[in-house]
């Protein structure tokens, strides 16, 4: 496949952010590329959270979320 | 594609620390099991009992709420919610907004408190008329009115939803600093005081921060996935949260040991020198006369508010038929 972008919205900022690939890459990849680590971001394709191992597509959109708290709790 | 390690549905979460692949239906299960554990071996729930949820809105405490209610017949145990309006903006207008979807969602009796109301201030003047830093003023508000809420509708327990990562990062901090006397409130529960502070559970206590995240937003409960405009990400927390995090990932199961661990060793740690007394203003618990609640707004509104929070709690509570309490 040829290379491509692939779309993401990056949450809960919402900011709209374009990868530019070389083909397929996976999840794991993708969060690396966002500098975010799978322990604390979830991939997010049609309202279906993928696995890290599962891969994305150049022309493909995702939601990448960082997964926070809202404020101090203890 | 990976499928589910029980049913061979399509896979939608990998446990790295069970090693095996989860669906939709399986990974909600997962979950609700991880707090049914977690209840019965800290005995934090008995039948009968009043639990009052704290509800910031985030998604820990509707992960909280929603897998405590889907386990509310087994434990034979009533839920009984109360969100805080800190008046931090816009964030506490839409924090407001989803507790109150996820309360009626999930048909559990909502007591609302709006600090512009009862106290006619809001987090941010309290914590400038006060000269104190803003989160350490709403950590402190919102405990106190927790507390009184749960005193007022005579709860048993407070839940509140702090995660695996949120106590295995305290833990870590207050470790760093020695702060030993810290670490002992960390356990999965703390007792109660008679009829001045009602005892805490975290039945999140083995949930991983994505863990309760993915609950949430699988299962369809609202929750709103925003920072606090005062979160400050040069804090201690957020630096540790990414130390244990990286550790995680190279250790899988991490974070459930450590807290196994100290549930195991929390006698161990020292616990608080001093009295436990009531506050003179208030009736609630304190450790010299007066509470910090009653202080701070004593010096920032002129006159200590707990009486009038315990009195709009109480009216709130009745128009709700939660008080008189029928055991």
């Amino acid at each position: 496949m040829a290379r491509g972008l692939i779309k993401a919205k990056m949450l809960p900022e919402g900011k709209e952010v374009e990868f530019e690939v070389e083909k397929p890459v996976k999840v794991s990849d993708l969060l690396k590329m966002a500098g975010l680590s799978s322990e604390t971001a979830v991939v997010i394709r049609d309202g279906t959270p993928l696995l890290e191992t599962d891969v994305v597509k150049p022309g493909e959109r995702v939601e990448i979320v960082r997964v926070l708290s809202g404020g101090a709790k203890v | 594609m990976p499928r589910c390690s029980i049913c061979s549905k399509p896979a939608i979460a990998y446990i790295r620390y069970q090693r095996k692949y989860l669906c939709r239906d399986h990974y909600i299960e997962f979950i609700e099991d991880k707090v049914r554990r977690a209840l019965r071996k800290y005995k934090m729930v008995g039948k009968g009992y009043r639990i009052l949820v704290a509800l910031s809105g985030g998604k820990d405490s509707s992960t909280l709420l929603g897998a405590l209610a889907a386990l509310r017949s087994e434990f034979g145990y009533e839920l009984v919610a109360v969100h805080i309006d800190l008046g931090i903006y816009e964030y506490s207008v839409k924090s407001k907004m989803a507790a109150e979807e996820l309360a009626k969602k999930l048909e559990v009796p909502l007591i609302e408190v709006p600090l512009s109301e009862v106290l006619g201030t809001t987090i941010p003047e309290l914590a400038n008329k006060g000269r104190r830093p803003p989160c350490s003023v709403c950590g402190m508000v919102k405990r106190y009115i927790t507390n009184a809420a749960a005193v007022e509708v005579e709860a048993d327990a407070v839940a509140l939803g702090h995660n695996a990562d949120d106590l295995a990062v305290y833990n870590l901090k207050s470790f760093l600093s020695q702060d030993l006397e810290a670490i002992s409130k960390l356990g999965p529960k703390t007792e109660s005081v008679e009829e001045a502070a009602i005892g805490r559970i975290r039945p999140l206590y083995l949930v991983y921060e994505k863990e309760s995240f993915l609950y949430a937003y699988l299962k369809g409960l609202p929750f709103l996935h925003e920072e606090c405009p005062f979160v400050d990400h040069r804090q201690m927390e957020v630096k540790l949260k990414e130390v244990v995090n990286s550790l995680e990932e190279e250790r899988p199961g991490m974070k459930i040991q450590m807290m196994s661990k100290l549930a195991l060793r929390i006698k161990d740690y020292p616990k608080p020198q001093g009295k436990i007394g009531r506050c003179k203003y208030c009736g609630l618990i304190t450790g010299g006369d007066v509470c910090s609640f009653c202080r701070l707004t004593k010096k920032a509104l002129g006159e200590p508010m707990g009486p009038k929070v315990r009195e709009y709690i109480r009216s709130k509570a009745l128009k709700l038929g939660l008080i008189p309490r029928r055991l």
